[in-house]
């Protein structure tokens, strides 16, 4: 998949949940809309670091298990937001379970999509440009190191 | 810090959880408490790791081995791996914190890896040794 294809998939998406709000369309949809935003964002930053490692065998694992597990996607963004935020290791586990598994929950329209759950997808989705900042930052060893860790999952 | 081998097995299964958990202890005896094997309808993958010094298994062994269990598989992945304990932030680099996320740091990649890999006791992956798949009932390496 081209990398930058990731990107613009992720940024149209969101401009269309923005858009949509504006129409007044339901929250269920917008927050399906914004979770595939967060999930193509996902990707783009996989991408991004299977770029900067360079591995061909890494390549063609992750993208076969990666891409086909939206929960994984969910993680890693999360992971990465929490990480971020400096939180300490078991805190950023639990919340990123707890929520990607939320997530998941909403995606399949299981629950109710209230204000506050929009809201918060969307903050989650709004840092997307300073974590894709700290990830292009990466060297080729740290970018393969995490891509080892993640084909275990 | 400790090095193993860690097996990644995709496939499919009519068996019990349980009953592969067994099975899996029975044949592989330098299996350590490292067992993990998630089924989501007739979905399954299991993950379990042997040390360092142990023979590698090839597809072919561990498709064998399987079947015997009543897995059939459709994907393996062979790496080798560190265990150690994580002791949390270290570098300057990354104290301090970002609120709200709007600078951005340093990424503290030895805390990502703890966070995906699951706890205070971190797994790093130190690459792919073999990996491989079926197609038209013969193991291909990928």
């Amino acid at each position: 998949m081209d990398k930058n294809l990731g990107k613009e998939n992720n940024e149209k998406i969101y401009r269309f949940s923005q858009e949509g709000k504006e129409l007044g369309i339901s929250n269920n949809v917008l927050a399906f809309s914004l979770l595939s935003a967060i999930e193509e964002a996902s990707n783009y930053f996989t991408e991004l670091l299977l770029s900067k490692c360079g591995n061909p065998t890494l390549m063609r694992n992750i993208s076969a298990r990666i891409y086909n597990e939206r929960v994984i996607k969910y993680e890693l963004f999360l992971a990465i937001y929490y990480v971020m935020q400096n939180y300490d290791v078991e805190t950023i586990i639990e919340r990123a379970r707890l929520l990607s598994s939320k997530w998941m929950n909403i995606r399949r329209g299981y629950i109710d999509v209230s204000d506050e759950d929009l809201d918060e997808i969307e903050t989650y989705y709004t840092n997307y440009d300073t974590m894709e900042k700290v990830i292009s930052e990466l060297n080729k060893d740290e970018s393969c190191d995490i891509l080892n860790t993640l084909v275990q999952i | 810090m400790e090095e193993h081998i860690r097996y990644i097995i995709d496939g499919y299964t009519t068996q019990r959880v349980e009953d592969i958990k067994d099975g899996l202890r029975s044949h592989l005896t330098n299996l350590d408490d490292n067992v993990k094997i998630r089924k989501v309808g007739y979905k399954v993958s299991l993950s379990f790791r042997t040390p360092a010094t142990a023979n590698i298994m090839q597809c072919e062994d561990i498709d064998e081995l399987l079947s015997k269990l009543g897995v059939m598989v459709t994907r393996i992945i062979v790496s080798r791996v560190v265990t150690y304990e994580f002791e949390g932030a270290i570098s300057s680099a990354t104290g301090g914190g970002i609120a709200g996320g709007t600078a951005a740091k340093r990424l503290d990649v030895g805390l990502l890896i703890a966070a995906l890999s699951g706890g205070k006791t971190v797994e790093r992956g130190e690459g792919i040794i073999l990996s491989c798949k079926k197609r038209d009932g013969k193991w291909i390496r990928i």
